[in-house]
């Protein structure tokens, strides 16, 4: 078989491929036909049903026509599809019966012959049938026409292999059925023929893909056949389709590099592995890219050839498909792949070479990208073209290092030599790009033919980037970059353009806590400050590198000699101060107290502990440490006292301090949390949920920009404070790890001192802690004395005080003492109630000058009395008094009254105990405070001690004697001694003592009443008069009591008017007659007065006798007269005057009664009547008080008759 | 030929939590220079890593970023933890398993009430486990 190559090698213009249709038969009638045809064509879309379950598409189908010819067919086993004809057409217009038999039935069998020949099927056969023509042949009979011979001849079951197309050029509604007729037809037929002759050639290339595992397979040949399917589809506009198959590919390649790597090679991936000697990148401008075809097609692409072409085809179509942020994309895999495979593949690259090959492609992509988007459309897809731009300046900035283009010299020779290198290996450039000013190829050579020009390639790119990721939001991303750019500049000798990208890199780092980047920034940065000449910076960054674990012991003792060395080159030549962050220097860690309440008083020592754990990796001779103190004068006096001191004896004055520079700070942790809420939106008409959701209330609090953060590497703002309290320590020798540092101090002036600042000097060099937090005090005190009383518990100790004391007050000196000491003594404080205050208090240990004031308040009923008092304290430094508010109980309740029988007398006392308590009694003794001696009191009580019970009471009686004459009135004091009776005696109570008075004492007459039965009768009977005498006796001559008005004086005769009543209370008696009279009486001893009154029992019984009482009757002449004659009164048969003072009778301790009441209501008479007084109770005796008589009942009882005035 | 893979857990403020390195049984420790460039590009990918999770349905997130012969798969969790591995090598399929067997040994480790969720993990427990992962899913 001679080779087919020579006429079917086909000249691919892709775009310009169209499906190939042959015509044969009447050239010139197609001819005039086909410009409508080709116009009418491609104008309705055509669904195209797929095989493989694929789905159907619409398709505008066009055509390439060319005339016939046998060499078109594709031979047995040709692959081209792209040159295949899909469909044969035979054009004639013939009608003519004749002629049809004479020649156009050879020529149709003839090309028939050929078709079966070649074993295509797909062919038509139109017949044009034209009106004109038609008339002039007029025998020819529509059933016989050409149509149906040609049908009948070749279209052998195919009728619709024939087609009649009638007057084409013709603007008739027929001609437009029969075009349309036809047209439908011939896309049918083309899309049969696809489907079929693709479906053939797909199953083709399945067989042969399926072969990849036998020897001498090729998957440049594979390569070559599916290419053709994606031609076709490229062909047909299915760009999706034709993608498919260069993914594919991509896909077979890939995983073979991948089992490759995995020990499962492929023979013919050998040939791929041979060394790189080309990197001109990628070539995206030409549809394809035919010299690297070409090489695949030899079988002498290299994997960058493969991968460039295959990627070309990618980027191409999907360009075409509108979509070219995904050849970004595809991009930047494609060139991480291929490094990866080569790497994968061990296949030897010269140095540098895949970075000009990847600046190159990543900059061609991203210039093929542009070609075809405007600048909006770039600027809104900048996240899909960033990556290519960092991928470049990555790699153009390793070319940059690798050319020595970077470095301050220059390159030197073997640089030179090496850029020579890679410039050949880009080969000359290509026609395409030749005119671009821009274009990669320039761009690179142009790039490494200098330093400046480098620069200004690599700051261009850089910038770029820098801004592109910035402008997305990749914060980091732009970070690292800057980074990248800071060592350049740092390489250039540009410190000052450095500092700012290391800076704000590391501020990322520390920001978010990776540690190892921040190490490293900083290492670049201590290099840039050191450069820069920034001393302070860079000791601080020293300091910090000093204590970072994560860099080598040796290089963290580099960073700390350079500290230390800056430190003792300014000891010799004292300049200016560094001062310095502490915390990377040394971290604080505890702080002690002793005392450990952090509270002394002036003059005392305080010692404080510090912990220090140094961070620094080799000892460090510390020439002071300080601590500055703030000193204030606590407002608040109370933190100051001794209380305060007793209370707070807690947490052993330990202080420890958290980890100021913890390894991860979260710096964002202290930004607020999220606020969550759920939302519900009901629809208003039926309440049913429309939407739910849930919404952040705080955004504006978290989407706040970070970047504003304080820098944590500047030590700006370390200052030191300037005070007058220094805690110092000298000489310390801080070796790595805990260090115990003592500070003592001597407190002055009272206070709280906060302790602010630490300052360690190091040299010039200080390294300061700004604020020690938690905040660390302690307080100095000076107290002045203090009083404090407290009831007492327990007997203290005695010490010897001097006391003196007068009457109100006592003052008592005390002994020296040492400073803070308390001296406790005891008061005893003894109250004498209702007794003229007498303030008796015996002082163990006095103290203060008490002054008291009694305030009695007696509280009636049988509660106890209670006595408030209140003593009062002063103190010579003090402007104040203590007050106490004392309350004393009086635990008993003394009564007495006087007792008569005839003319002797008795005095009974009763005690009451109103307490709670039981008590012991003792030694009840009554005295005549008077101490007449005619007057005796002679004890009836028995003289052992008497329990008295609570709320009971105990009697006393005393008989009064006398010698002489009785006075008027009579002064008594009664003392008793008690002691509770569960105590035992040893407490020295003072005793109770009950003073009181008795007056007219001495009795003046005896009243004897008694009642007599009616003459005859031996019983008295109810209803029956009985006879009352009554006999009044004078018991003794003038006495002083007697000197009133009522008193008559005639010579030595004296006479005095009286009143008695006959009264009963109890209605037991029927006074008849005058009950009561106003009599005469002599005044001398013995003289008595009878009266005779008639008395009737009203019941039966014992019954006591009716009360007779006695008045003093005082003329109306008096001062102070009743308004009541005696009449009057007795009518009303109620003794009204001056009853109350009846039932103070026995209250005797009464002064005088006669001259103070007269009820004011009475006096408004103003009339001169007589009055009565009642006598004293003790001046009248009644000897038949509590005497009875018995009266029976009378035998007619029924019939008494009871009036009642 | 297996990689290297560097694998840090990066928490929640995006500060990394715990880190492990995978190491093919012939190389030997990984410089400590090289460390540090790691830490920077598993750094640097956390921007993509924030913008890549909301196109995407899964936790895993497959290849977000790529740096020179680097490629960083993350797996980022719901509550924005993001397990990210560089690799030199493709191995999504390993990656991919690790990736769900650490999440479930750190969903373990999340619910112990004394780890204070995003803090750096101590736990050598943890660490055993990854390190067996990993040389399970990796390096085999």
């Amino acid at each position: 078989m001679e080779p087919p190559e020579e006429p079917l090698r086909p000249v691919i213009y892709t775009m310009e491929n169209k499906p190939i249709v042959t015509c044969a038969g009447d050239q010139t009638l197609f001819a005039s036909v086909y410009p409508t045809l080709s116009q009418q064509l491609p104008r309705e879309p055509m669904e195209w049903r797929r095989s493989y379950g694929r789905a159907p598409k619409m398709i505008h189908l066009e055509s390439n026509f060319v005339q016939f010819k046998e060499e078109l067919l594709p031979k047995e086993g040709n692959k081209a599809l792209l040159t295949f004809p899909f469909l044969h057409i035979y054009w004639t217009e013939c009608c003519d019966t004749e002629v049809y038999k004479a020649t156009l039935k050879d020529d149709i069998t003839k090309w028939q012959n050929v078709l079966k020949a070649h074993s295509s099927v797909d062919w038509l056969i139109v017949v044009v049938e034209s009106d004109a023509k038609k008339k002039n042949k007029t025998n020819i009979l529509p059933r016989t026409s050409i149509v149906d011979k040609i049908r009948n001849d070749f279209c052998n079951k195919q009728s619709d292999r024939c087609v009649v197309l009638c007057d084409p050029l013709k603007d008739s509604s027929r001609t437009q059925e029969s075009w349309n007729a036809f047209l439908t037809k011939l896309r049918t037929l083309l899309l049969m023929s696809f489907t079929k002759n693709l479906g053939k050639f797909e199953d083709d290339m399945r067989t042969l893909r399926e072969k990849r595992t036998e020897p001498g397979w090729s998957f440049c040949d594979y390569f070559m056949v599916q290419e053709e399917l994606a031609f076709v589809f490229e062909m047909l506009q299915q760009f999706e389709d034709a993608l498919v198959q260069y993914d594919e590919l991509d896909a077979l390649f890939s995983q073979y590099v991948v089992n490759f790597g995995a020990g499962d090679g492929a023979n013919w991936l050998t040939f791929f592995c041979q060394s790189v000697k080309s990197w001109n990148g990628l070539i995206l401008r030409k549809p394809i890219d035919m010299e690297k075809r070409e090489l695949i097609q030899s079988q002498e692409a290299t994997l960058l050839d493969l991968r460039s072409y295959l990627f070309s085809r990618q980027c191409t179509l999907l360009i075409f498909l509108q979509r070219p942020w995904e050849v970004s994309q595809r991009a930047l895999e494609l060139l991480h792949n291929c490094v990866q495979e080569l790497k994968l593949l061990e296949v030897s690259v010269p140095p540098g070479a895949l970075d000009c090959w990847v600046f190159l492609s990543c900059l061609e992509v991203l210039q093929r990208i542009e070609g075809c988007c405007d600048r909006a459309q770039i600027d809104s897809n900048i996240s899909h073209t960033v990556g290519l731009w960092s991928y470049a300046t990555e790699k153009l900035k390793s070319l940059g290092y690798l050319c020595g283009l970077v470095s301050e010299n220059g390159p030197n020779s073997e640089d030179l030599n090496r850029t020579v290198d890679l410039l050949a290996g880009l080969g000359a450039e290509r026609p395409e790009t030749a005119k671009t000013a821009q274009s990669p190829y320039k761009k690179l050579k142009e790039a490494l033919s200098s330093v400046e020009a480098f620069e200004k390639h690599y700051l261009d790119l850089s910038h770029a980037t820098i801004e592109m990721y910035t402008s997305i939001g990749r914060i980091r991303s732009a970070k690292l970059v800057g980074k990248d750019l800071a060592e350049f500049y740092m390489r250039k000798k540009s410190p000052q353009k450095a500092e700012v990208y290391l800076q704000n890199a590391l501020k990322n780092y520390v920001a978010e806590g990776w540690a190892l980047p921040i190490t490293h920034t900083r290492k670049q940065l201590a290099e840039c400050q050191k450069h820069l000449g920034q001393i302070e910076n860079y000791l601080q960054t020293s300091s910090l590198l000093a204590s970072d674990s994560h860099l080598t012991e040796d290089e963290r003792k580099h960073f700390c000699q350079e500290i230390l060395n800056f430190a003792n080159q300014q000891k010799e030549s004292p300049g200016l101060k560094v001062i310095l962050s502490m915390h990377s220097f040394a971290q604080l860690k505890h702080l002690h107290f002793d005392p450990s309440n952090a509270l002394v008083h002036v003059g005392g020592t305080l010692s404080i502990e510090i912990t220090l754990l140094s961070q620094m990796p080799v000892s460090v001779q510390v020439e002071q440490i300080a601590i500055s103190v703030h000193f204030s004068i606590e407002k608040n006096s109370y933190r100051k006292t001794a209380e305060w001191l007793t209370k707070h004896k807690t947490s052993n004055g330990i202080i420890s301090f958290p980890n100021e520079n913890s390894s991860v700070p979260f710096s964002r942790s202290n930004s607020p949390a999220l606020e969550l809420y759920e939302m519900y939106e009901r629809s208003p008409s039926d309440n049913s949920l429309n939407t739910t959701g849930i919404i952040c209330k705080n955004v504006h609090m978290l989407l706040r920009r970070q970047e504003s953060s304080s820098s944590l590497e500047i030590p700006s703002g370390v200052t030191l404070e300037d005070g007058a309290h220094i805690l110092k320590c000298s000489n310390v020798t801080l070796d790595p790890g805990v260090n115990k540092i003592i500070f003592k101090t001597q407190a002055k002036e009272p206070g709280t001192y906060t302790l602010r600042q630490m300052c360690t000097s190091v040299g010039q060099v200080q390294f300061v802690l700004p604020h020690i937090y938690p905040i660390v005090q302690y307080d100095v005190y000076s107290q002045d004395p203090q009083l404090k009383v407290e009831p007492l518990t327990e007997k203290s100790s005695e010490a010897s005080l001097m006391i003196q004391s007068s009457e109100k007050v006592t003052s008592v000196s005390l002994p020296m003492a040492p400073a803070y000491h308390m001296i406790e003594f005891e008061l005893e404080v003894l109250s004498l109630p209702s007794a003229p205050t007498t303030s008796g208090e015996s002082d163990k240990l006095g103290n203060k000058d008490p002054h008291r004031k009694n305030k009695e308040k007696q509280k009636a009923g049988n509660c106890m009395v209670t006595l408030d008092q209140k003593v009062s304290i002063d103190c010579p430094w003090s402007i104040y008094s203590t007050i106490i508010a004392l309350t004393f109980n009086i635990p008993f309740k003394a009564t007495h009254s006087l007792l008569s029988a005839g003319k002797r007398k008795y005095i009974q006392v009763c005690v009451q105990n109103l307490s709670e308590l039981g008590f012991q009694l003792s030694d009840s003794n009554l005295i005549d405070t008077g101490n007449s001696p005619e007057l005796q009191l002679v004890p009836l009580n028995a003289k052992c001690q008497q329990h008295i019970y609570s709320k009971q009471s105990v009697f006393f009686v005393w008989e009064l004697m006398w010698t002489k004459e009785l006075p008027p009135s009579m002064h008594c004091h009664f003392s008793l001694d008690f002691y509770p009776a569960s105590e035992d005696r040893s407490i020295s109570l003072k005793p109770y003592s009950y003073e009181f008075q008795v007056e007219n004492f001495f009795t003046l007459y005896n009243v004897k009443a008694e009642i007599f039965p009616p003459l005859g009768t031996e019983y008295c009977k109810t209803g029956s008069l009985c006879s009352l005498e009554v006999s009044i006796t004078r018991l003794s001559d003038l006495l002083e009591v007697d000197k009133d008005e009522a008193l008559t004086e005639s010579d030595d005769y004296c006479t005095t008017k009286l009143m008695y009543e006959v009264v009963d209370n109890s209605s037991n008696w029927a006074v008849c007659g005058k009950s009561s009279g106003v009599i005469s009486m002599p005044v001398t001893a013995r003289a008595t007065h009878k009266v005779h009154m008639e008395v009737m029992p009203l019941f039966a019984g014992y019954l006591p006798f009716p009360d007779v009482r006695l008045f003093k009757y005082l003329p109306h002449h008096s001062a102070h007269s009743t308004q009541l004659d005696a009449d009057s009164w007795i009518e009303n048969d109620n003794l009204s005057v001056d009853k109350n003072m009846d039932d103070q009778t026995d209250n005797s301790s009464l002064k005088s009664k006669s001259s103070s009441h007269s009820a004011a209501s009475m006096e408004h008479k103003g009339l001169p009547m007589p009055r009565l007084q009642p006598f004293p109770s003790g001046q009248v005796f009644n000897s038949s008080t509590g005497m009875q008589i018995l009266v029976i009942p009378s035998k007619d009882d029924h019939i008494l008759e009871v009036s009642v005035t | 030929m297996s990689g290297s893979f560097y694998f840090p857990i990066v928490g929640h403020h995006d500060n990394p939590g715990f880190e492990i390195e995978f190491l093919p049984a012939e190389k030997v420790e990984s410089k400590h220079d090289h460390h540090h460039f790691n830490q920077s590009i598993a750094h640097a990918a956390l921007g993509l890593v924030d913008a890549n999770r909301w196109l995407c349905n899964n936790m895993h997130l497959k290849t977000v970023d790529k740096f020179n012969e680097w490629f960083v798969s993350v797996l980022a969790t719901a509550d924005h933890v993001k397990f990210i591995t560089l690799h030199d090598v493709r191995q999504d399929h390993g990656i991919k398993n690790l990736f769900s067997d650490v999440y479930e040994l750190y969903i373990k480790l999340a619910m112990n009430l004394f780890y204070k969720p995003y803090s750096p993990i101590g736990s050598s427990t943890f660490d055993i486990k990854v390190q067996f992962l990993g040389k399970k899913h990796l390096l085999s």
